[in-house]
């Protein structure tokens, strides 16, 4: 049984009421008819950021921006006209007030009228609403986003039914919101998931263990006309005041499904066509070898068993014809090497460069000498993974350029290793005191049986040196090029990864 | 050292009259005097070897000392002609060196594991022929000695 409270004493009553006023969170101001502030409560001072005595006696105008500023006086006369309320008795209206430090924030305020001492009153009760209005205006921009967004953004609850639809799911799905609102999720899956879904759910909320919770994954989708669309879907757990909620981002991937598609075909057929390049070149060597060497056999024997019979033009004119043979040979011969390079698997083991470049040395010990031409190897080069045979022969040739395309007294030629070159890693470079390369032809240098200058025909290559440089150093996966200007020697950069 | 016995026929099997013209040739440079038997196609080989088809009644035709063979061919090609001959138990004591222009790793490979007594990449050139020739007449017709003539054929 309850204690009965006493009511308090008229004089206490005052102290009380006046109490209870200034402690309660809302603003309470009274004004006259002409607008003039009467009494103000600590809560206004603490809204609007005043002393007590900067507002009463005077116009509660002050804390208002236009246009209600200038128009307050026009709602009171209007009012006292007409008697309709727009702001009286009506509940928290939403307005914008102004702080003392001249800022603006929302506010709800109710008005009411009484009158004291004859005196017309009104009693204004002012909410600050800034937090409500920012939540609000949070949530009014996310389902503003929702609604713009390209991506499907779906909700359901932790029973699968759909609590949110955003127009991008309609424009996937094909479901207008009110077809799926209430209804579960599942209808937008085909077999098995289908089927399958409310033990997905189950089973997570038992064992709490995320399968495709926080990770995107691409799945299939089943729109409205039973048409499967390929999806990248990416589901969040939300919980909020008591509320369960998935969120699916859901993005309709069949373009990315069709260009990927696409450059899986394109790959295979430049496979494809790269095979058969190299099968051709391979085939085309062989089988023009066989009437080559026919050729230069019938011109040999022709000059021994006719010898007698033949002048001085004759036997040269067949000694040319021989010469030729053994050129198309070495042409063909080259041919056949490029394209088996392009065949074959690399053997790629850890090599010890310094030793590939020394039995080079080696190797061209004679022409080095005759050519009075040394190979400096100014700092150690570092063990590599490649293939030594074919980095051997790469170095090879491109020592041999650096030694005949030169005419400097002595040649110097230099092999290296850089750590880093022009954004490159781990770049071998050989180097030379030559003739230069013009840099218009530094990548047509490359191709196969290309030459820069005539030769005489003892000395005259087949202008495959550099293509089997290039294509060596493409199939370690790496890069090749030049630097040099006609008359200053040049410079060969590689990579080998 | 050359004896009665030895001086048997080489068959010489090889598609193009080209390089059976140089190679009869450079057999004579050799010095290589066998009589040169030429089947310019596998399955004109097998008839020889076996001696049907045409060979059939005909006499003079003796089993090869040496075969000479070429690995690509049309129709019956070298590989399948080497299968055929060592598997048979008349011809396969008689010694096949391949004498072709592929120096292709899985063919020399499966030459020698089908049977074959040596594989030879073809010279280019002629002079590098003669040398192969002079080098078989020393070593098959040299040094070598190959099994007895079967009375049987």
């Amino acid at each position: 049984m309850e204690t009965p409270v006493p009511p308090v004493k008229p004089r206490l009553a005052k102290d009380f009421l006046a109490a209870v006023l200034d402690t309660v969170i809302d603003g309470v101001i009274s004004i006259n008819e002409s607008g003039t502030m009467l009494s103000v409560n600590a809560a206004v001072l603490r809204i609007f950021g005043y002393r007590e005595e900067q507002l009463v006696g005077h116009n509660v105008t002050m804390l208002m921006p236009e246009p209600h500023r200038s128009a307050h006086a026009h709602y009171i006369q209007n009012f006292r006209r007409t008697g309709i309320a727009k702001v009286i008795g009506v509940g928290g209206r939403e307005l914008t007030a102004l702080r003392a430090d001249g800022s603006l924030f929302p506010i709800s305020l109710g008005v009411t009228e009484t009158i004291v001492d004859g005196v017309s009153i009104f009693v204004g009760v002012i909410r600050d609403i800034t937090e409500r209005h920012a939540a609000q205006e949070l949530s009014t921009e996310l389902a503003g986003v929702a609604e713009v967004v390209v991506d499907a953004l779906v909700v359901i609850d932790e029973t699968g039914t759909i609590q949110s639809w955003n127009p991008a799911a309609s424009r996937i799905f094909g479901y207008e919101s009110s077809e799926v609102m209430g209804k579960n999720v599942k209808l937008l899956m085909p077999e098995p998931y289908h089927s399958e879904h409310d033990e997905y759910l189950r089973r997570f909320a038992l064992t709490r263990e995320p399968r495709i919770i926080g990770s995107g994954r691409e799945v299939t989708g089943r729109r409205k006309d039973g048409t499967l669309v390929p999806i990248d879907l990416a589901v969040s757990e939300l919980r909020r005041d008591g509320a369960h909620r998935y969120v699916g981002l859901i993005r309709d991937i069949s373009e990315r499904k069709r260009r990927e598609q696409e450059r899986e075909q394109l790959i295979e057929a430049l496979k494809l066509t790269n095979q058969e390049l190299d099968d051709f070149a391979y085939i085309a060597s062989h089988d023009l070898k066989e009437p080559l060497r026919g050729l230069a056999n019938n011109a040999r024997f022709l000059e021994e068993d006719y010898r007698d019979k033949l002048d001085e033009g004759g036997k040269s004119r067949l000694k040319r014809m021989r010469y030729l043979c053994i050129r198309m040979e070495s042409l063909i011969n080259d041919l056949l090497y490029v394209s088996r390079l392009g065949r074959q698997e690399l053997a790629i083991r850890d090599t010890d460069l310094n030793l590939v470049i020394k039995e080079i040395v080696q190797l061209m010990e004679p022409v080095l000498e005759e050519q009075h031409a040394t190979i400096v190897v100014p700092r150690p080069l570092p063990r590599y993974e490649c293939d030594h045979v074919r980095v051997q022969e790469l170095f090879r040739n491109l020592i041999t350029n650096a030694v005949k395309y030169n005419n400097s007294p002595v040649k110097s030629i230099e092999v290296g290793h850089l750590d880093q070159h022009k954004g490159y890693k781990d770049v071998f470079y050989v180097k030379d005191n030559g003739v230069g390369i013009d840099p218009r032809f530094h990548s047509e240098v490359f191709r196969i049986f290309k030459r820069l200058n005539a030769e005489p025909d003892d000395t005259k290559g087949t202008g495959s040196g550099l293509t089997f440089v290039k294509k060596i150093v493409e199939r370690h996966n790496g890069t090749v090029w030049i630097e040099s200007e006609l008359g200053e020697g040049a410079t060969f950069y590689f990579t080998l990864s | 050292m050359a004896n009665a016995e030895t001086v048997r026929g080489i068959l010489l099997i090889e598609d193009s009259p080209d390089d059976f013209e140089a190679t009869e040739r450079s057999f004579e440079k050799a010095g290589l005097s066998n009589p040169l038997h030429w089947c310019s196609n596998g399955q004109d080989a097998l008839d020889y070897l076996q001696q049907r088809g045409k060979y059939a009644d005909v006499s003079g035709v003796e089993r090869p000392s040496l075969i000479l063979l070429d690995l690509n061919m049309p129709g019956l090609d070298g590989r399948a002609l080497l299968e055929i001959v060592k598997q048979d138990k008349d011809l396969r004591r008689i010694p096949v060196v391949v004498l072709t222009t592929s120096n292709d790793a899985r063919d020399i490979d499966r030459c020698y594991e089908l049977g074959a007594s040596t594989y030879i990449q073809k010279p280019v050139d002629f002079d590098g022929l003669i040398r192969v020739a002079t080098v078989i007449r020393d070593y098959w017709f040299g040094i070598a000695l190959l099994p007895k003539e079967e009375e049987r054929w």
